[in-house]
């Protein structure tokens, strides 16, 4: 069976993560850490890098790092402008409007979808250096709120990345699994998930193991980064006031300050009050202490925003707050202690806070990716039936929004329209289609245009074109036409409102799926070559210690035989010899490496390297700007 | 699908919202439902006994957009026009003006509705006025 | 009432029924086979024959609700995800009709209006053919719904405009408020009323459909008796669901 893996790919981390046996379990990354922060920057060289290692460059080079990167993702220049404000995206100087979005890192340009895949890759790699062979295919986790478009996107990150996306499932949902597989009863659960970026609410209905989500709501543009941003705001407005530095335009300063306010948030989340001091250029310094009870004043508004949709969630759902059996929180937000007590305010309940908010849905879209593998024992009987967040809507007369599937219909859902001409003789039809809950369609999202050709030509009025609507379980739109008096196929030609052509999507793909197997040879010898490149050095170090003459001649003869076996084998291209050897040279030097035990150098020669073992698991939820990285 | 601004206007500046004094005898008034969707119409007409032309006329629509449009579009249409030249509008007419889809059909039918029951209304209260009118004289 | 799905098809099987599975060859079920599991091309139903039930509009929603899950599990694509395409592609569209027919059939006016639908109601165009049949005859067209109604519609919603226009202003006319809301709660007992009375005329339609069964067809005008009653509450209704409608939301905003 093909190994499936769970992508969360989130705002702010990401994770992978699969099942084992009956337990979903997060694959670690070669730092040996769970969460990778989605944070992609551009080496000195224009080598992408990813995660921890990108996020130093937000503050050393930030015109050669990008977060946050899936606030951008299916969207067009003229939804962005807050992001704009907020965020430090550099936007192509020579983009034209109508064109998807590119993103300059350094000299380079990307697109949202390009930079989400740099993202997949590193995991994908993760996995597969887990697995020891190739993997292809993925459910990938995206928020409940999401729009066609930005589904659109994420699954061409996938691909871009060389994936096979198997299956979208919405983040709340993905979380329930993880669960529900946990819990095995039946009732009412809402899952609440406040991330860096987005919130989503679903309210759930469990039923001998089938996932019924009732109703669905939430804001693609709430989350952590808010609270982030209004305390940096309000630092740059201090030390302009007291300090008269205006530091707005210093990249470099708004990235060392918003490392500290995220330090400092997340301090307060356990913590009665912070004492933050920034270092600023000039020698100056920024120094204020925040109570907890400041902090949660000043993030009520953001926090408050999350009422309204569970509020409306429940009127969708025709239920009360009394009603729900269980509230499961998700998202490294929903920590802060005011967003639990929000909670419990509104469903008149204390929230479910055993799960670990920032590994649940990556655990879930594990289960998920089991299930459409075929399922094993443990998710026998498990089935999803998600509905889509936003209703569908087309465009008619005087551009209002004429709904044909309303929100909270169970997925894969149809409707059919039919359509005539106005004109004697005409043969193109045309087709506005939307997504949203306004009543006028230029308040709504514009998804595509349609445009029904080669309708045979007939008075007006006289034809008769079906057009099927259909979204499918990944939440995207299908559509296709037919003539009924002719029973001709109508063609169908789709300009997507945002977003990349299939055309533009071949040509990102980064791994092509037919070079799998051997990209995946390539870079497990590439990864062997640098391993050994670890443990030779070490080695020579070891040789430099005290503990070098405390081995037996004998022993120290073995090693040179081993360590000149492995420098041999490591020349050629078998990967799995120089595995071996690598192997070989670590049994032979245990006891060298025991004997060193003391020093931190026994480490690097199990091939570890010694910066990021000492940071040891590190936080739960290292943010991009997480404690683990503060020098 | 493009719109003539002079059509697009119906949407964004309905003409002729208002009512008329309903006791007035030359005043036809026409309140009319679309079962379809639960919105209602009223359409007013007033009417010179002269020379059966109608000089103004009004309506106050709760509804969608197409009708108030609808509504919007019938009543200029039918300004300067002679009851009898006002019955011939169609909503078929009005469906061709606003490019209204078939969905919208019947919040066309209910502007031409209106117009025949205000007409009706009108006609009636002519005959009822007719005998005192004649006796007055 | 309503027997599983499975053995309901059984006991009834539809045309399509005594096609064979393109699988295994076997007899195969209505959306799958049972002796293979396979998905099978979809065919076109009426959603009552896609969950094998009569057309009858008393219907057993927690039987029905079982039969969705039932089939869910052998229909939707996340249970079908490794197989063919074509099969694939099938598990697509019988998971939306049965979603589709789900969704309408367990909500009581859903189901209503699609049960006229079959019957050739088209609830939409009422409108159209009764102007089009007035402007042909000359007449002045009878409402569909009573005019009492629609001057009571109407009247409320000038007080509802009222009502948001104070609050716009910030004005605050207390009197106005009480008045609205005393008729929310007599529109909310209409609402009920419209709905009681449906029933009753779902029971007769039933009975029909039972009598047919039995042998002895319903005639004609008996059937279009039923179905214009229900047509004629389907349609005060609207008027009244709008109404409570915007009275919520305006005592509301
Ligand atoms: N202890 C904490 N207190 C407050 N906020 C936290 C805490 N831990 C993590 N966060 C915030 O949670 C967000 C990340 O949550 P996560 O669920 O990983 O996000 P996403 O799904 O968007 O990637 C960030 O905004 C981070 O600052
Ligand atoms: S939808 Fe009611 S009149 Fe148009
Ligand atoms: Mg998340």
């Amino acid at each position: 069976m093909d190994r499936i893996v769970g992508i969360d790919l989130g705002t702010t981390n990401s994770l992978v993560a699969f099942m084992q046996g009956d337990t979903p379990v997060v694959i670690p990354g070669d730092d040996g850490l769970n969460l990778l922060p989605s944070v992609v920057a551009l080496d000195a060289n224009n080598q992408p890098v990813i995660g921890n290692a990108a996020r130093n460059s937000l503050i050393e080079t930030p015109e050669r790092a990008v977060y946050s990167i899936k606030r951008l993702m299916g969207r067009g220049m003229e939804d962005i402008h807050e992001e704009l404000k907020l965020f430090p995206f550099r936007l192509a100087e020579d983009m034209q409007a109508g064109e998807v979005l590119r993103i300059t890192l350094g000299d380079k340009t990307f697109t949202p979808p390009e930079i989400s895949a740099l993202i997949l890759r590193q995991l994908k790699r993760s996995a597969e250096r887990f697995f020891g062979g190739p993997v292809t295919k993925a459910v990938i986790t995206v928020p409940a709120y999401f729009n066609d478009a930005q589904r659109q996107a994420t699954k061409d990150a996938g691909r871009i990345a060389g994936l096979e996306v198997l299956r979208l499932v919405n983040e709340p949902t993905a979380a329930s699994l993880a669960y529900g597989l946990d819990k095995k009863q039946n009732g009412i659960v809402a899952v609440y998930d406040l991330g860096g970026g987005t919130f989503d609410i679903s309210i759930l209905k469990l039923h001998d193991g089938i996932f019924e989500v009732i109703a669905t709501n939430g804001d693609t543009h709430l989350g952590g980064d808010d609270i982030d941003n209004l305390l940096i705001t309000i630092a740059l407005d201090d030390i302009r006031g007291d300090l008269g530095l205006d530091l707005r335009r210093n990249a470099e300063a708004v990235q060392a300050i918003r490392k500290a306010v995220i330090d400092a948030k997340i301090t307060l989340s356990s913590q009665p009050t912070i004492k933050l001091d920034i270092e600023l250029p000039a020698g100056k310094r920024y120094r204020r202490e925040i109570t907890r009870e400041q902090y949660e004043q000043l993030i009520q508004p953001v926090i408050d925003r999350t009422v309204g949709p569970c509020k409306q969630a429940m009127k969708d759902a025709g239920l009360k707050p009394e009603q729900i059996d269980e509230v499961v929180l998700v998202g490294g937000s929903t920590r802060i202690p005011k967003v639990r007590a929000l909670v419990k305010e509104l469903f008149h309940r204390e929230p479910h806070t055993d799960l670990n908010p920032d590994e649940v849905v990556a655990l879930g879209a594990a289960v998920q990716a089991n299930i459409l593998g075929g399922g094993s024992e443990a998710t026998e009987n498990m089935l999803l039936l998600d509905v889509t967040p936003l209703s569908l809507g087309i465009e008619v007369a005087g551009g209002v929004t004429d709904k044909i599937i309303l929100r909270n219909s169970t997925i894969p859902a149809s409707a059919t329209q039919f359509y005539t001409t106005q004109v004697d003789g005409q043969t193109n039809v045309a087709i506005h289609v939307l997504q949203g809950e306004r009543e006028l369609a230029k308040d709504c999202r514009s998804l595509a245009r349609f445009d029904l050709k080669g309708i045979p030509p007939m008075a007006a009025g006289i034809p008769r074109v079906e057009v099927k609507f259909l979204i499918d379980a990944n939440g995207i739109l299908h559509v296709s036409a037919r003539e009924q008096r002719s029973g001709k196929e109508a063609e169908i030609q789709v300009q997507p409102s945002y977003g990349l052509t299939d055309e533009q999507v071949e040509g990102m793909i980064l791994d092509s799926f037919d070079n799998a197997e051997e990209d995946f040879r390539r870079r497990q010898l590439i990864e062997a070559r640098a391993e050994t490149n670890t443990i030779l050095t070490a080695l020579e170090k070891g040789k430099k210690s005290a503990a070098w003459g405390q081995l037996t001649t004998d022993e120290k003869k073995q090693i040179a035989k081993m360590e000149k076996a492995l420098a041999a084998v490591n020349a050629e291209e078998d990967y799995q010899a120089i595995r071996k050897a690598i192997d070989t040279l670590n049994q032979g030097t245990m006891r060298l490496a025991e004997l060193m035990m003391n020093t931190a150098v026994s480490t690097a020669l199990k091939g570890k390297n010694m910066d990021e073992t000492d940071l040891g698991e590190g936080p739960t939820a290292p943010h991009p700007m997480a404690k683990a990285e503060f020098e | 699908m493009s719109y003539s601004d002079k059509v697009l206007d119906h949407y964004s500046n309905p003409r002729n919202v208002g009512s008329m004094d309903k006791s007035s005898a030359d005043v036809g008034t026409g309140l009319v439902g679309a079962p379809e969707c639960g919105d209602v119409m009223k359409l007013q007409i007033k009417v010179n006994r002269e020379t059966n032309v109608i000089e103004d006329a009004k309506f106050k629509t709760f509804g969608c957009g197409s009708a108030i449009a609808s509504s919007s579009l019938a009543t200029e249409w039918v300004k300067g026009k002679t009851v009898d030249e006002a019955l011939s509008i169609k909503n078929m007419d009005i469906v061709k003006e606003l490019s209204l889809p078939p969905v919208k059909i019947h919040c066309s039918v209910l502007a031409e509705d209106a117009i025949r029951a205000a007409i009706g209304d009108w006609k009636k209260k002519q005959e009822a006025t007719a005998p005192v009118a004649a006796e007055a004289k | 009432m309503t027997k599983s799905v499975l053995t309901a098809i059984g006991a009834k099987p539809l045309p399509q029924d005594t096609h064979s599975c393109w699988s295994c060859g076997s007899m195969r079920a209505a959306h799958f086979c049972e002796s293979c599991g396979k998905v099978q091309p979809p065919v076109p139903v009426d959603y009552f024959s896609f969950f094998g039930l009569p057309p009858k509009l008393n219907l057993d929603v927690a039987a029905l609700e079982k039969d969705f899950y039932d089939l869910s599990r052998k229909l939707h694509p996340d249970l079908n995800a490794t197989t063919e395409r074509a099969e694939q592609e099938w598990s697509l569209e019988q998971s939306s009709m049965l979603n589709d027919a789900y969704r309408t059939l367990k909500d009581p006016l859903k189901r209503t209006a699609y049960l006229l639908h079959l019957e050739g109601v088209e609830l939409e165009e009422q409108s159209k053919s009764a102007t089009e049949q007035a402007r042909a005859t000359g007449e002045i067209k009878k409402q569909i719904v009573p005019p009492d109604l629609l001057e009571e519609v109407f009247e409320l919603n000038i007080q509802l405009e009222e009502l948001r226009m104070d609050k716009k202003m910030g004005d605050d006319d207390p009197a106005l408020i009480a008045e609205i809301g005393k008729q929310k709660l007599a529109l909310e007992a209409k609402h009920e009323e419209l709905l009681q009375e449906l029933q009753t005329y779902w029971k007769t339609w039933d009975g029909l459909i039972d009598r047919s069964q039995a042998g002895n067809p319903a005639t004609s005008e008996e059937r279009a008796q039923v179905r214009n009653k229900m047509v004629d509450v389907l349609n005060r209704r609207n008027y009244i669901r709008n109404l409570v409608r915007d009275v919520n939301e305006a005592m509301e905003n």
